[in-house]
């Protein structure tokens, strides 16, 4: 699962198939708060956050800390979410203590893959020059999601991408 | 679509930018032409007015903003971009 508050509630969210707006309704709260909510702006009240866990049907514990971290797995053909309603988490943690989050649609990998546009913007950071995102694309058709790149390079910087 | 940069003090300046200024004719042609002119990219206001397309499609979809770019640099400086 997620690994912040707020991705936690935006990710049960979409698999409950509900839309913010909705989910404000039904907690009483505003969709402006869902959305600071969800971009880790802001927490929900305390008192919330039992409803929280029962309206998605999971423990308040897996609510605040989430799953272990996210494994890569294949998801069953008649259980497979369209490829282009995901999302492609890009994270780059640099020894020196920098970090970069990208999150892009899958639809979007996709155009920036077919016009050549993706290996260009990742070519600039030395972390991505060898990762082969066709490869990962095509992964992500035949069924694969969760953290499907995890690299450490010799000089300590980390990259992971997963799919959710 | 929102920028936000957080200094290392913590000071917040946030430049929200409403969505008819990026996606329009002249501002897709003039930031094509900028980003062909300042980076190795060759990119058309076609290839903009998709990428704005497949975006808006995503937000429909999972109705609420996205937050496409969250950068953080070991001095505590930050910048996030939603769409």
């Amino acid at each position: 699962m997620a690994q912040t508050l707020g991705k936690r509630i935006s990710e049960l969210r979409r698999r409950k198939g509900f839309t913010q707006d909705q989910l404000a309704e039904e907690m009483g709260v505003s969709s402006q708060a869902v959305s600071k909510w969800e971009n880790d702006i802001s927490c929900p009240d305390i008192g919330l956050l039992p409803h929280l866990a029962d309206f998605f049907g999971v423990t308040l514990d897996e609510l605040m800390r989430g799953d272990q971290e996210k494994v890569a797995q294949v998801i069953p053909e008649n259980e497979r979410k369209d490829p282009n309603k995901m999302i492609m988490r890009i994270r780059v943690l640099s020894a020196d203590g920098d970090k970069v989050n990208v999150n892009l649609p899958m639809a979007l990998v996709k155009m920036g893959l077919q016009s050549g546009m993706l290996n260009s913007m990742v070519g600039g950071n030395e972390n991505l020059k060898g990762i082969d995102f066709e490869s990962l694309v095509q992964m992500v058709e035949q069924g694969a999601i969760g953290k499907l790149v995890e690299v450490e390079s010799a000089d300590g910087d980390l990259v992971d991408i997963t799919i959710e | 679509m929102k920028i936000e940069i957080q200094s290392a003090e913590g000071k917040i300046m946030s430049f929200p930018i409403p969505e008819f200024l990026a996606d329009n004719p002249i501002s897709l042609r003039v930031a094509a032409s900028k980003i062909s002119e300042h980076s190795p990219l060759s990119i058309t206001a076609g290839d903009l007015k998709s990428i704005l397309g497949t975006i808006k499609d995503y937000k429909r979809e999972h109705g609420g903003d996205l937050l496409l770019v969250d950068v953080e640099s070991s001095d505590g400086e930050k910048v996030r971009i939603w769409i």
